[in-house]
């Protein structure tokens, strides 16, 4: 779809890059798994610590700092501010750790940032990479082009309009049911007192039933074996 | 049941078994080309009436009285709720059923309404066993190699009642009152009173027991051998799991 959004990464250095950096993940399992492994392709040499909701395995990462209160996650972005050569903030809509990620960008003052995807496709966020920013803010949030605002809107008025139709058909149901209600009220009491007319004969079979020879005795007269 | 267990498809000469046959569970006459071997336990069932193609025995289910592979189906209808022993009921139909062999098994949901009101009625009446159709298809997957085919999903009956002193009376009150309640709320108590089930005996057990699962990559695991740090490697991810006892 986009030709041009590989090519960044052709004779750029980050295979040279060498150092300490650090993830913040605020993203889903899969999405982060899936970015761990890529982020380990696109810099070979930095060694990463990790900073995290829920401890993670199967990704090299130097230290976890796994986040219970957000203040930690905090206070450890303060005092690591000068640290890190490279810092990663997952940005994927998810909600996890956000606040993090904003103190982050704050705290750790980059000169420079990197936008790259789950595919590790990415590229410099300067006025060079305008066209790519745009391609992948309207992959992504599909806001710049107004033909998927349209469809959007589309879509949502067309939900509205058949949550309205159905709940229009449920009061309606609703209101059947109730002018049913007086039938319905005597039937089933009408059918309560069948069955309960049913099990009071059973009921007496019962009590007049002989378990030793699978036989019922009722009036003095025995009955044939029961069988299913 | 004759759309279950298609008893006008099999060979002429074959051999059926009807387990626990009382007065004959299908109609022996419809199908003159089959051979039916009927076993019942009690007394009752010494009747001269029996049709040419039918031979009644007195046995019990736990030990068959014939050999290995005789028969291409055995029908099993509403009697393994009566066995005291129906893993080794299970394993001689195992033995007497040739390979690829059917078996038509009928049972009723110990849970119905029926069956309750069965048990209720008769003191138990001789329901000894009580299955739901999980615990039962485990039972016969632990026990024997036959597999599951096709089931059905059967309404109530109470058949039963014709052997009740008023029972034509009773059951009329009882359809009456369920027909009125599916009336007035729009759900029927009968539904899915008995389970129809169909077997073909396979060449091996479908049954694993499973000790584990990998709390990495959710592999179910059926063998493992914790090493001295109490951890167990998962095959699959190679994950180094914690031992918890099951």
């Amino acid at each position: 779809m986009f030709p041009n959004f590989r090519y960044t990464f052709q004779g750029s250095p980050f295979d040279r890059w060498s150092g300490k950096g650090l993830i913040i993940e605020s993203a889903s399992a899969d999405t982060a798994s899936c970015a761990y492994a890529k982020l380990r392709d696109v810099f070979p040499l930095l060694t990463f610590d990790l900073l995290a909701k829920t401890a993670r395995s199967g990704f090299g990462f130097r230290n976890t700092f796994r986040v219970k209160r957000l203040l930690g996650g905090l206070r450890l972005e303060w005092k690591a501010r000068k640290e890190y050569d490279l810092v990663v903030i997952f940005a994927t809509g998810e909600f996890k750790l956000s606040l993090c990620r904003a103190f982050a960008l704050l705290v750790m003052r980059p000169r420079r940032f990197f936008v790259f995807n789950e595919n590790g496709d990415g590229f410099w966020l300067d006025q060079e990479n305008q066209a790519h920013l745009r391609a992948h803010l309207e992959l992504r949030y599909h806001t710049i082009s107004y033909r998927w605002v349209n469809h959007v809107t589309r879509y949502r008025w067309a939900k509205r309009r058949d949550r309205f139709v159905a709940d229009l058909r449920k009061l309606e149901r609703a209101f059947v049911w109730m002018a049913w209600l007086p039938v319905r009220i005597p039937q089933m009491l009408y059918a309560g007192l069948l069955f309960l007319t049913a099990l009071l004969l059973l009921t007496l079979m019962r009590i007049t039933y002989d378990t030793k020879n699978y036989r019922f005795r009722l009036f003095g007269k025995t009955t044939a074996a029961p069988r299913r | 049941m004759n759309n279950f267990l298609p008893l006008a498809q099999l060979p002429a000469g074959a051999c059926v078994l009807d387990l626990g046959c009382g007065s004959g569970t299908v109609s022996y006459t419809r199908f003159p080309q089959l051979r039916f071997f009927g076993t019942e336990q009690f007394a009752h069932t010494e009747s001269g009436s029996w049709p040419p193609n039918a031979w009644i025995v007195r046995a019990e289910a736990e030990q068959l009285p014939w050999a290995s592979s005789a028969f291409d189906a055995a029908i099993c209808g509403y009697v393994f709720e009566h066995f005291r022993d129906p893993r080794s009921a299970l394993r001689e139909l195992n033995r007497v059923i040739r390979p690829g062999g059917l078996l038509y098994i009928a049972i009723p949901r110990s849970s119905s309404l029926e069956d309750r009101l069965y048990r209720f009625t008769f003191k138990g009446g001789g329901h000894i066993q009580l299955y739901g159709f999980d615990t039962f298809i485990s039972l016969v997957y632990q026990q024997s190699s036959f597999k599951l085919e096709g089931m059905g999903l059967a309404p109530g009956g109470f058949t039963w009642l014709r052997d009740v002193p008023l029972g034509n009376l009773i059951r009329r009150l009882i359809y009456r009152s369920f027909r009125t309640w599916r009336r007035a709320t729009g759900n029927n108590p009968l539904e899915a009173n008995d389970y129809l089930l169909l077997f073909r005996l396979g060449e091996q057990r479908g049954y694993q027991q499973i000790h584990v699962v990998c709390s990495q990559c959710g592999a179910p695991i059926s063998e493992y051998s914790a090493g001295s740090n109490g951890l167990w490697k998962c095959p699959v991810c190679s994950f180094d799991n914690i031992l918890v006892a099951p």
